[in-house]
């Protein structure tokens, strides 16, 4: 995110209108890289979380709650939100690995982020079959959310997380162990 | 709690220790159970094991977490496209702040182009997801037959975008006014092919650039929706504002029907360059009896219009459009968009970063062909959808 936002007034009309704006003068143009992003991690699907994001930001639009203090975490719940009813919609029911390799390929990946493209669809595809509660668990988790935020977001209680995840992560070594060795997940 | 296999009693389960290793329990739960740990082997095993498991997770998904931190962002013009600008207008505002948003390939996805015809709509003063064949006993009220542009100045735009709350308030207090059944959500089958797609009564193109393959047919299919409007509540709310619109009485009591439509999405690939072919079936509108849909939609209009603060020239544009049979299409001025053709039929072409897109209206659908290509090869691949040839 840039460091210094100029003066809305400094900037010419066209672009004013453009800097998304919204009335307590929170540019919104700076807030849809993370949303985008998140939804990108939680979904793996680069159209999928175009639509998530602008989704998000329509919501944001029309039903933010009144003297809303945080913004971007309002936004992080929403598109967390509409990223796991996503995933339970089922759209995409299963990746076939080199669907998933696909996926990975589109965007081009920085060399020292990660050096095996086969090993990030091996990845996106034992997590395309567990569960949708496993997946959005395991996600949150090891993206830094909170127990009580993981809670929150699959809708148990804050002491089932702590089991959930364990069965979770049980769950996404065997299905990686198993496509790894060529054989299918169960 | 629910706890994983048998376990002695006194030893916890687990996804407790799961809990102790990421620090989530009481304080002196966690206390506790370190006291625990020091005194038990066998916990002091399974412990173990847990963090080896959970530490071998986050390796992998830390990598997927990375990937998506490095991500290109979209093209935020197509991000705005929702709220009723147009996709050129924000690439040009890029050397604000290039950092930001690096201009990757285009996407239009089925739910954006939804989107997108939805904020249209609701510009317009109607919800219209794409929906179409009319049942004998309705009487069809909006078919859109045919295109036209809609020129929409910066200065438009720049209002639009600068009273989005305002109308966002106003459109609330509709909410409670218009009833919408389902809250339509397309039907989505994918990894079809263009046969599947013809068989389905779509068109598909005869003509490709060499090298494109296809990597995906997605078909879509939106419900039957109904519409129902407390026609007395909004002239009340119209009185109240001092309008002049009404809605007209032959709309009391009745159900209006939004009819189900279909469309496709068909995307391929040539190394790095993405092309993709969108049709979907334009909105049917349709009333138990005769009303008016200019009417309705400028009553509607109304309710929003002095919260817009658009130009009269934008209005004029408006007022002289048939609703019944066109569908408006934005053109922002000053941006680098113009006005096509593709077989008679009307549309508006726009290009930027090496890429072009088509978007027409004939047959009584939405076409779009967009694609890292020459606006003649695009119009070409646009000329052959559904030509006889290619059938």
């Amino acid at each position: 995110m840039p460091p210094a936002r100029p003066e809305p007034r400094a900037i010419p009309a066209e672009k004013e209108a453009l800097l998304w704006q919204d009335d307590e003068g929170e540019t919104l143009s700076d807030l849809y890289p993370a949303v985008y992003r998140r939804a990108l991690y939680l979904t793996g699907d680069p159209a999928a979380a175009e639509d998530t994001a602008q989704e998000t930001f329509l919501r944001y639009l029309t039903r933010k709650p009144q003297g809303l203090r945080n913004p971007a975490a309002w936004l992080a719940t929403v598109c967390t939100r509409l990223c796991y009813d996503w995933m339970r919609s089922g759209r995409r029911r299963s990746v076939p690995l080199e669907t998933a390799a696909q996926l990975t390929d589109a965007a081009p990946l920085p060399e020292e982020i990660v050096s095996d493209r086969e090993e990030l669809a091996l990845v996106r595809a034992a997590l395309e079959h567990l569960h949708p509660r496993d997946r959005m668990v395991l996600l949150l988790r090891h993206s830094n959310a909170s127990y009580r935020e993981i809670a929150a977001a699959v809708g148990v209680a804050e002491s089932s997380v702590g089991p959930l995840l364990h069965r979770a992560e049980r769950r996404f070594r065997d299905a990686y162990r198993r496509l790894a060795a060529g054989r299918p997940p169960r | 709690m629910r706890i994983d296999g048998w376990l002695p009693v006194g030893h916890p389960g687990d996804g407790i220790w799961r809990a102790f290793l990421d620090g989530e329990l009481p304080a002196d739960q966690q206390r506790r159970l370190a006291q625990h740990l020091k005194s038990c082997r066998c916990c002091r095993r399974r412990y173990a094991a847990i963090q080896a498991q959970a530490a071998w997770v986050a390796a992998r998904l830390g990598a997927l977490r990375a990937v998506a931190e490095a991500a290109p962002l979209p093209d935020p013009a197509r991000w705005t496209a929702a709220l009723g600008a147009y996709p050129e207008a924000v690439g040009k505002g890029g050397e604000t702040r290039p950092e930001a948003f690096p201009r990757s390939r285009r996407r239009w996805s089925a739910g954006r182009i939804a989107a997108a015809a939805a904020a249209l709509a609701l510009a317009l003063g109607l919800a219209t997801p794409s929906l179409r064949a009319a049942a004998s006993q309705w009487i069809t009220i909006f078919r859109a037959q045919e295109a036209r542009t809609l020129r929409i100045s910066l200065e438009d735009l720049r209002q639009l975008l600068s009273h989005r709350q305002a109308l966002a308030g106003r459109l609330a207090q509709l909410t409670g006014l218009v009833q919408v059944e389902p809250a339509a959500s397309p039907e989505v089958e994918r990894n079809l092919t263009p046969a599947d797609l013809r068989a389905r009564g779509l068109t598909v193109p005869g003509y490709l650039p060499a090298g494109f393959a296809l990597q995906e047919a997605t078909y879509f299919q939106t419900p039957d929706t109904r519409v129902r409007v407390d026609v007395d509540g909004v002239n009340r709310l119209l009185e109240s504002l001092g309008r002049s619109e009404r809605l007209p009485e032959a709309l009391k009591g009745q159900v209006l029907r939004l009819q189900p439509g279909q469309g496709y999405l068909l995307r391929y690939r040539r190394g790095e360059e993405w092309l993709e072919i969108l049709q979907t079936d334009l909105p049917v509108l349709a009333a138990g009896g005769p009303v008016d849909i200019n009417q309705v939609v400028r009553a509607f209009a109304g309710l929003l219009g002095d919260q817009l603060g658009v130009s009269a020239a934008l209005w004029q544009q408006l007022e002289s459009v048939d609703l019944r049979r066109t569908l408006p299409l934005p053109l922002l001025e000053g941006s680098n968009g113009t006005e096509v053709k593709v077989r008679g039929a009307a549309g508006t072409y726009h290009e930027g970063s090496g890429r072009g897109a088509l978007l027409w209206v004939a047959d009584e659908r939405i076409h779009l062909v967009e694609g890292p290509l020459p606006k003649a090869e695009l119009m070409r691949i646009a000329e052959s959808i559904g030509s006889p040839e290619a059938e």
